[in-house]
């Protein structure tokens, strides 16, 4: 039996991608799903995820669901999948023009792929339609958001788990996500109603990028380190930063000694944020100094060099940025610069969108009044994230419980951020420590670990020989030329 | 024309009479009964909606410099006016080329189109079917995708440049200009610039450069809409406004002809009183056949209109204290209708630096 799956499995692999061997961990992740159970697989980047949703539906028929946190995740994806020939493919999301939506809503049964957003999923004109089909499983893309996200900012993450208890008979549901703590196991577990899921867990080990923690004064000390050795060693690489203005002063400093760099934040103009991420990928640019605005979705093998300028807010959050650093395999490096103040600069910022509890309390008493929960809102000039988890929770709790989870929350992103302290701060292995904040210890110790197992830098990056030459303005006749291939 | 310039551009044709919120709203098209007759009162009609993302910082950083700088004062009350020095300037500023009334911010559609048509040319013809697009708006996408299938489909790109080309050689704008405008245009191994880059690269200011951007896709579509050549025809369908109406007070005025009253709409359509009266007053600045006299008798409509001539003002509050009787309603449908009826001219401010509304602005 099992001997005759192997090889149907195999040859299917050959006909759908051309490939004769799956590549580690994605091979028992495919069986689970096709034998039905509900399936965790927590991946390194770069380990081939897509496979694993893609496949099992050749051999079990029917729609596959895939929700997706971002649009141009989902976008790439399915660009990604028409570009292999793939025509029933789908994404059903607020991209679509309203004749285009109904297109594809009066036609859903054709697709094999299906992408949407948990928002989208739960509004109830889309999610009826999607009950009535034949769906082979649903896939849950970069699962570690429901735990990430769903509580503080879009809480159509939690909203999925009833949805998923109004379908008649529920498909198998597949989480795929590389990083996941134990805690955001059980959140992924229990918000997507699965039934002893099937854990394959792969820790969030990259040997290929080594890590490197130093411990600086301050802000003018981390500018001045970074200048200093983005002078001396090339990228490509990513430094992140707390705020749009650090972005931005970084980007200028840089600029000025002609490397190359730009900013990327929220608070730019999209074309222009898609300019910087062209030029990123097209390498006209060598760094981006950027906010966590930057990097779901980007898809550049080549980058040597992610360089925190501030402490990230998770453990979870650290590792997926890290973790775009060498997606082509080729060694790469992963620096921390640590000040002792970056601890209450996380802690403001993170709990900074937060609603206090009195403002819940506030809110429950004018709803209670018969303001709807927009007008009290405004009242309390609450954000519009803001509101949208204060209106998950009121309505999941009621006024009390809910300004009790305010607190509950707070707390928790506290408690991440002390255990970020805590590992930028003690000594010994990074790697160990970092991979100890999943509850993980690494499989080996590459040769370039980290900078307290001892680093050379010359073994990990490349050498600065010449400044790099800023290009001037073209002559716009030759810039058509140039453009066309003239 | 700098942002500065523009601003002082602006302020000249209000002489006095409005606070400085006015001409913000009017750079970013704000579609309320104040800034409509505002733009139709003063001759606005260039800069209507040449920036509808502009943010409140930067203007306020450009009306603070004008201040600094003593070409503007404000009253007590608020109200801004050109100093002696701002008067003198504003009198030198070359003429405006903007034509902010007829594409209201739609002049970026016709750019983001032209840029993913490049960019899609450009990597087809290095064989490159993989890149990322450089617009993300589906809208834009859609119609690029039908011209690849109908109008492109013909041209090779030997032809498409050659027709962008001809079509900014003769529209006679400077190389300087021009080259700043193509720096935004992304192809295969060369992205576009943004407007940072820019900014360092030519030593303006991105407002400035954003003002210049939007004023040079004003002129280029006006030539494009005379000369008529496939693909930038095709690429600029629809980027005119059609109807001088914005869509809300539009489906007012339908339900208005189809014999609703005011009332009746508001309930219908579920908006609030004042909005309709917005409405109203827009219709009656842009419908010649207004049935003033359904809403204010004839004899208050001339007095009104003789008091404005000889106070010299358009202004609500002072008219109001004069017709204490009247609504205000009536009073700005009255205002919206002056010099539009019995050939009397609106516009009689001699000696204004502004000059009014060239009639190429208009739909």
């Amino acid at each position: 039996m099992d001997m005759t799956i192997r090889e149907n499995l195999d040859s299917l692999l050959k006909r759908v991608t051309g490939f004769d061997e799956f590549r580690e961990g994605q091979e028992e992740v495919i069986r689970s799903v096709i034998r039905g159970r509900d399936t965790i697989a927590v991946l390194p980047t770069g380990a081939g995820k897509s496979l694993c949703y893609q496949l099992p539906v050749y051999a079990l028929g029917g729609t596959v669901l895939i929700v997706s946190p971002l649009l141009s995740l989902m976008e790439d994806q399915v660009a990604q999948l028409k570009m292999k020939g793939e025509k029933r493919v789908a994404a059903l999301n607020s991209y679509l023009a309203p004749k285009e939506r109904a297109d594809v809503l009066a036609n859903l049964g054709r697709y094999r792929y299906l992408f949407t957003s948990p928002e989208m999923l739960v509004q109830p004109h889309i999610s009826d339609r999607i009950k009535r089909l034949r769906l082979a499983y649903i896939v849950a893309d970069e699962a570690h958001c429901i735990s990430q996200w769903g509580f503080d900012f879009r809480p159509d993450y939690l909203r999925m788990r009833e949805w998923l208890g109004t379908l008649a008979e529920r498909p198998p549901v597949l989480a795929l996500t590389a990083t996941a703590s134990e805690k955001a196991i059980r959140d992924i577990a229990d918000y997507l109603l699965m039934e002893q899921p099937e854990l394959f867990i792969h820790p969030p080990d990259r040997p290929n990028i080594a890590m490197e923690l130093l411990r600086l004064h301050g802000r003018e000390e981390k500018t001045e380190w970074i200048l200093d050795n983005l002078s001396r060693w090339k990228g490509p690489g990513i430094i992140y930063v707390q705020s749009r203005k650090r972005a931005e002063e970084l980007a200028d400093l840089l600029s000025s000694r002609r490397i190359r760099a730009a900013a990327f934040h929220a608070g730019m103009e999209n074309e222009d944020r898609i300019l910087v991420q062209q030029q990123f990928l097209n390498g006209e640019l060598e760094w981006i100094c950027a906010t966590n605005a930057f990097g779901m979705g980007i898809n550049k093998p080549d980058i040597r060099w992610i360089i925190h300028d501030h402490l990230p807010a998770s453990a979870a959050q650290y590792i997926q940025e890290i973790g775009r650093a060498g997606r082509d395999g080729g060694q790469s490096l992963a620096t921390l610069l640590y000040a002792e103040s970056d601890a209450d600069t996380a802690a403001f910022i993170a709990v900074d969108d937060l609603p206090e509890p009195e403002t819940v309390r506030f809110i429950g008493a004018c709803v209670e009044e018969g303001l709807t929960i927009e007008e009290a809102g405004e009242r309390a000039g609450l954000s519009e994230t803001a509101l949208r988890v204060v209106r998950y929770w009121l309505g999941r709790l009621g006024t009390e419980s809910a300004a009790t989870q305010m607190e509950r929350l707070a707390e928790a992103k506290r408690k991440e951020i002390f255990s970020m302290v805590r590992f930028a701060e003690g000594g010994g292995c990074i790697r160990s420590k970092a991979l100890g904040l999943f509850g993980y210890s690494p499989a080996s110790r590459p040769d370039q670990c980290c900078s307290e197992c001892g680093l050379v830098p010359e073994r990990i990056l490349t050498g600065r020989t010449t400044a790099g030459n800023t290009p001037g303005l073209l002559d716009w006749r030759e810039r058509i030329d140039r453009l066309f291939g003239f | 024309m700098s942002f500065d310039d523009i601003l002082l551009n602006i302020i000249s044709r209000l002489d006095g009479e409005r606070y400085k919120h006015a001409a913000f709203h009017l750079m970013k098209g704000k579609r309320s009964g104040q800034t409509l007759q505002d733009t139709e009162y003063y001759g606005l009609h260039p800069f209507f909606g040449m920036l509808p993302s502009l943010h409140a910082k930067d203007f306020d950083l450009a009306y603070r410099r004008l201040l600094a700088s003593g070409l503007i004062t404000e009253k007590e009350d608020g109200t801004v006016f050109l100093s002696e020095a701002g008067k003198m300037r504003a009198a030198a500023l070359e003429p405006v080329r903007l034509n902010g009334w007829v594409y209201r911010g739609m002049e970026q559609l016709f750019f983001a189109r032209l840029a993913l048509t490049v960019q899609t040319v450009s990597h087809l013809s290095a064989g490159d079917r993989t890149f990322m697009p450089v617009s993300a708006d589906p809208s834009v996408q859609r119609v690029v995708r039908n011209l690849f299938a109908t109008v492109v489909r013909g041209m090779n790109p030997k032809e498409i440049a050659v027709e962008i080309r001809n079509g900014l050689e003769s529209t006679g704008m400077e190389d300087a200009r021009l080259s700043r405008f193509l720096a935004r245009l992304s192809g295969k191994g060369m992205s576009g610039m943004t407007w940072h880059q820019l900014s360092e690269l030519s030593g303006l200011s991105e407002m400035d450069l954003k003002v210049e951007y939007v004023e040079t896709l004003h002129i280029w579509l006006d030539v494009i809409s005379e000369q008529q050549t496939p693909l930038l025809v095709a690429l600029s369908q629809g980027v005119r406004a059609e109807s001088p109406l914005t869509g809300s007070a539009k489906k007012t005025d339908e339900l208005y002809r189809a014999g609703m009253g005011m009332e009746e709409i508001a309930e219908r359509r579920n908006l609030k009183m004042s909005t309709i009266e917005d409405h109203f007053v827009e219709i009656a600045i842009n419908d010649p056949a207004f049935p003033l006299r359904k809403f204010a008798a004839q004899e208050d409509i001339e007095d009104v209109r003789s008091e404005a001539a000889r106070l010299g003002t358009r202004k609500l509050s002072v008219l109001k204290k004069s017709f204490p009787g009247l609504s205000y309603f009536q009073l700005r449908l009255i205002l919206a209708r002056l010099g539009k009826e019995d050939g009397s001219d609106g516009h009689d401010n001699p000696g204004k630096p502004g000059q009014p509304a060239e009639t190429g602005h208009r739909i």
